[in-house]
């Protein structure tokens, strides 16, 4: 008994389920499809940003492999299709009922009646009555699905984040260029050296490596915090290569030396801090070897001496001066702290520390001391070869003649080893002394190129805040700035009572200045405060004469103003 | 497998048919509407089985059993239930005779000894000779003082049990439930069958019953029957749903769950099974689909399935219990 036709109706039908559960999975593809796109859109729409279309392709192929993989697994079977076909034609189990008869080979009585039975149904039947019913609501869904994300990824990004884009773009760009110039400074500053000593003061590898470590950013305050954390790190190397009291202690010694006219000169190379200049100089003035033709012109070799004596005894009167009032400060300090360690009872760990570190101001205690003593002995050289000088003058000149070229040859004469000693004694201090100008001629250069670094991360600073501030929407408010771009014409200023110039004799008004004394190094720099008071000043003037603001609006920026200044009333 | 040829079975399908529809046709002579009972009660004769007829006074109840054994040439015994009927009253009692001069013990055969058996009001007798019929239903014999006497085949019990009037009445055992075949409820007829019913009855004649089937009929129907294959997934279908009547099982409803204390036994399946291939021929087909199985479920299941309390107080009928079971199964 054949069961061919019973075999064909059921791979017919299993051939339509199948090709209608491929449909049915290609619409629900398209719906899953359709609500990730939509998510993703969403997701970057929300906040403003343009859809990354990237996603989308993974998007698709992840579902397209789950509908591959849900086609695969939903394939109907045989038995399946049998079963369909009973429920549809309403044959009552027999189509799978036959097929399972079969497999099982159950055949004769009944299980042939059963066959035959079931051919002559699926005869009657056609399988083409077995249509796919389009799934309209689906395919509805998945398209309006579909639509939505393409138009949502089809929008652009917000202002809002394109301006932040290009702000971060910016200040990436910026970064780096600041980085570069400051690499570019670094080298020409290096180059600009020609002293070894300089270069290894100033230390130019070290500074590299700190511009190395500086990162191209997006983030502009974090772009700021790095150019403000090494424009911090310059200062402190700059600090290290104070010399402030040294050239204090030379300021003064300009001023002593000013007082001669002969010294002008040198007073103001000194007073102008060109101390390589000054070193040459003072090299100039070293006495030369005292010879028998010398000794004819004694009182032409004391003339010359006559500037060097001077200049020395100028300089130790100031570096007298300078150091009689720091011993002073320094007597006051010890009597502040003995007062205070008898207060808390820890005098002897203050009176440690105050000798260890006597001036805490800048560490530059020592050094002033070996340059004032350096000029005190340089004195005492010099006034020690004048009075020799001035011995030998006295004596017969002849005898001395002969007794200088006997001790010339033998070198045993006292008069003449005295006065040679202190010849060399003079041309020591003297070296000595145009040595340590010299390194402080190096140490200024140094510090002059640090503040230059520091001046040009400053500049990035600035840079990099213009650029935040620039691209900000919507204008400065009011206490914010002073810009007024937008402003097409000028308009003449009229009196409005505003009136800010002071009318008298010049010099009986109160000052408005207020000198202030106060110790070196002390106390906090007012630079930063004025600046930004002079700042607020600019921005209420600019405020209040605009006229597109408000009457009341002005009022209340002036009384904002007003509550936040201390205004001193003249006297 | 099979034990007749096609053109035998075929041949011995149509027959099977003719003769049921033959002997259905004649109850309806008599018997009006109750199609559905009818039917019912005639799968459960040629399946072998026993029915348990439900239903206020005055249905037909008796009637039907009446007219059927009127239609089948068949012994047919009617025992009206009492409180005071006792098991000898039922299967018989040895007497003492007086035979060739010597007294001795003889069997005297009680009104089981037939082939249809009217047990009316079958609950108004005490459980004891309820229990008189246990070994009757199932083995088809009679045990009397040692010695069993086997009943002539065919054998079936039809009895009747009113739902009202509970005062004095016995519930039937557990076990003497499960020995029938069918549960049915005997409903109120339609108006037309009412009026049809005063029509046939009011008369001074009442319709001739003929008998249009022997026991040998039957039994051969009987035999026919088990010859009908059943497909493998269909008869797991049937245990699936005899077993989810069991609040056990994990495949019972939360209704069974909740309020079912014992479900159905193997023998509600077997009485399904043999239901189905019935209703299958009779359908006219040479198989058993889930339809038959879903449909002879009710009323061979109703009374296999014991409520718990909380069905008992809940007011759950069993019915609804199986119907659940057969559309949770997707029936």
């Amino acid at each position: 008994m054949t069961k061919e036709p019973v075999n064909e109706f059921i791979n017919s039908i299993r051939t339509r389920l199948n090709r209608h559960h491929l449909w049915n999975v290609l619409f629900w593809a398209l719906l899953a499809l359709g609500v990730c796109m939509t998510v993703i859109a969403l997701f970057y729409v929300i906040p403003g940003y343009a859809v990354a279309w990237q996603a989308w392709p993974i998007v698709a192929g992840v579902v397209s492999l789950a509908a591959g993989v849900a086609t695969w697994l939903g394939r109907r079977s045989a038995d399946q299709a049998a079963g369909f076909a009973d429920g549809f034609f309403g044959f009552k189990d027999s189509v799978s009922s036959c097929a399972h008869f079969a497999t099982d080979r159950r055949e004769g009585g009944f299980y042939d009646l059963q066959a035959q039975q079931t051919e002559a149904l699926v005869k009657e039947s056609d399988a083409d009555l077995v249509r796919y019913t389009f799934p309209w609501r689906l395919a509805a869904l998945a398209g309006v699905f579909v639509t939505l994300a393409v138009t949502l990824g089809l929008k652009g990004p917000s202002k809002a984040v394109v301006e932040r884009m290009k702000l971060e773009q910016a200040s990436l760009v910026q970064t780096e260029t600041a980085n570069e110039e400051l690499r570019e400074l670094i080298d020409e500053l290096e180059k600009s050296i020609d002293d070894e000593q300089e270069k290894e003061l100033l230390d130019p590898d070290k500074l590299r490596k700190w511009v190395d470590e500086l990162d191209k950013t997006k983030d502009v305050k974090e772009a700021m915090r790095q150019y403000a954390r090494l424009e911090m790190k310059l200062n402190k190397a700059s600090q290290a290569l104070n010399q402030r009291k040294d050239e204090k202690l030379l300021d003064k010694a300009a001023e002593e030396l000013r007082k001669s006219d002969e010294l002008k000169s040198l007073a103001e190379k000194l007073k102008q801090k060109k101390y390589d200049q000054v070193s040459a100089d003072i090299k100039d003035l070293k006495p030369k070897k005292l010879t028998a033709e010398d000794l004819k012109k004694l009182s032409e070799k004391r003339k010359e001496l006559a500037k060097l004596k001077a200049i020395a005894k100028r300089m130790a009167e100031a570096a007298r001066k300078v150091s009689s009032k720091s011993r002073g400060k320094q007597s006051n300090s010890k009597k502040g702290n003995k007062k205070s360690s008898l207060k808390d009872g820890t005098g002897s760990q203050a009176g440690k520390s105050s000798n260890n570190n006597p001036d805490d101001g800048d560490g530059q205690n020592s050094e002033n001391n070996e340059l004032g003593q350096l000029i005190e002995d340089l004195e005492e050289s010099v006034e020690a070869l004048d009075e020799e000088l001035e011995e030998l003058e006295r004596q017969d000149l002849e005898e001395l003649e002969d007794e200088f070229e006997e001790c010339e040859n033998c070198q045993q004469c006292q008069q003449c080893q005295q006065c040679q000693q202190c010849e060399k004694g003079v041309r020591d201090k003297l070296d000595k002394l145009g040595k340590k100008l010299a390194k402080m001629a190096r140490k200024r250069s140094a510090q002059a190129k640090l503040k230059k670094l520091s001046k040009k991360c400053s500049q990035c600073q600035s840079g990099v805040l213009g650029l935040a501030k620039s691209n900000q929407p919507g204008g400065k408010k009011a206490g914010q700035g002073t810009s007024d771009a937008t402003r097409d014409q000028r308009d003449e200023l009229v009196d409005n009572g505003q009136n800010t110039a002071l009318k008298g004799l010049k010099g009986n008004g109160p000052s408005l200045t207020k000198v202030e004394s106060a110790e070196d190094g002390t106390g906090v720099s007012q630079r930063r405060a004025a600046a930004t008071q002079r700042e607020f000043k600019r921005q209420f003037e600019s405020f209040v004469e605009r006229e597109d603001i408000p009457e009341d609006l002005k009022d209340g920026v002036k009384q904002y103003f007003t509550n936040i200044h201390e205004t001193e009333s003249p006297e | 497998m099979s034990t007749v040829s096609p053109p035998n079975s075929e041949q011995a399908a149509s027959e099977f048919i003719e003769t049921f529809n033959r002997i259905r046709n004649e109850v309806a002579r008599f018997i009006v509407g109750q199609e559905k009972i009818v039917e019912d009660v005639l799968i459960a004769v040629v399946c072998g089985g026993h029915v348990l007829l439900e239903g206020v006074p005055g249905l037909g109840k008796t009637a039907l059993v009446n007219t059927i054994s009127q239609a089948l040439d068949l012994k047919f015994q009617r025992i009206q239930f009492t409180p005071d009927l006792l098991p000898a009253d039922i299967v018989g009692t040895q007497i003492l005779i007086d035979k060739d001069g010597r007294k001795e013990l003889q069997f005297q055969p009680g009104p089981v000894f037939c082939n249809i058996l009217l047990a009316d009001e079958i609950n108004r007798a005490t459980p004891k000779t309820q229990s008189a019929l246990l070994e009757t239903m199932q083995e088809k014999s009679v045990t009397v003082a040692g010695q069993t006497h086997q009943l002539e085949l065919p054998f079936f019990t039809l009895a009747t049990q009113n739902p009202i009037e509970q005062d004095g009445t016995f519930p039937l055992p557990e076990a003497q439930l499960d020995r029938f075949f069918f549960k049915l409820f005997v409903e109120l007829p339609s108006h037309d069958e009412f009026s049809e019913i005063l029509n046939r009855t009011g008369g001074n004649s009442a319709p001739e019953i003929n008998s249009v089937a022997t026991g040998q009929d039957i039994l051969q129907m009987g035999r026919l029957l088990r010859d009908v294959p059943i497909d493998q997934p269909i008869q797991d279908h049937l245990v699936r749903v005899v077993r989810a009547t069991h609040p056990t099982d994990p495949n019972a409803p939360d209704e069974v769950k909740q309020f079912v204390r014992y479900g159905a036994s193997p023998r509600g399946a077997q009485a399904i099974l043999a239901a189905a291939r019935a209703r299958a021929l009779l359908d006219g087909r040479f198989h058993v689909a889930k339809e038959d199985i879903d449909r002879m479920a009710l009323p061979a299941l109703r009374h296999r399935v014991m409520l718990s309390f909380e069905g008992e107080a809940d007011g759950k009928s069993t019915d609804s219990i199986v119907q659940s079971v057969v559309d949770s199964l997707g029936g």
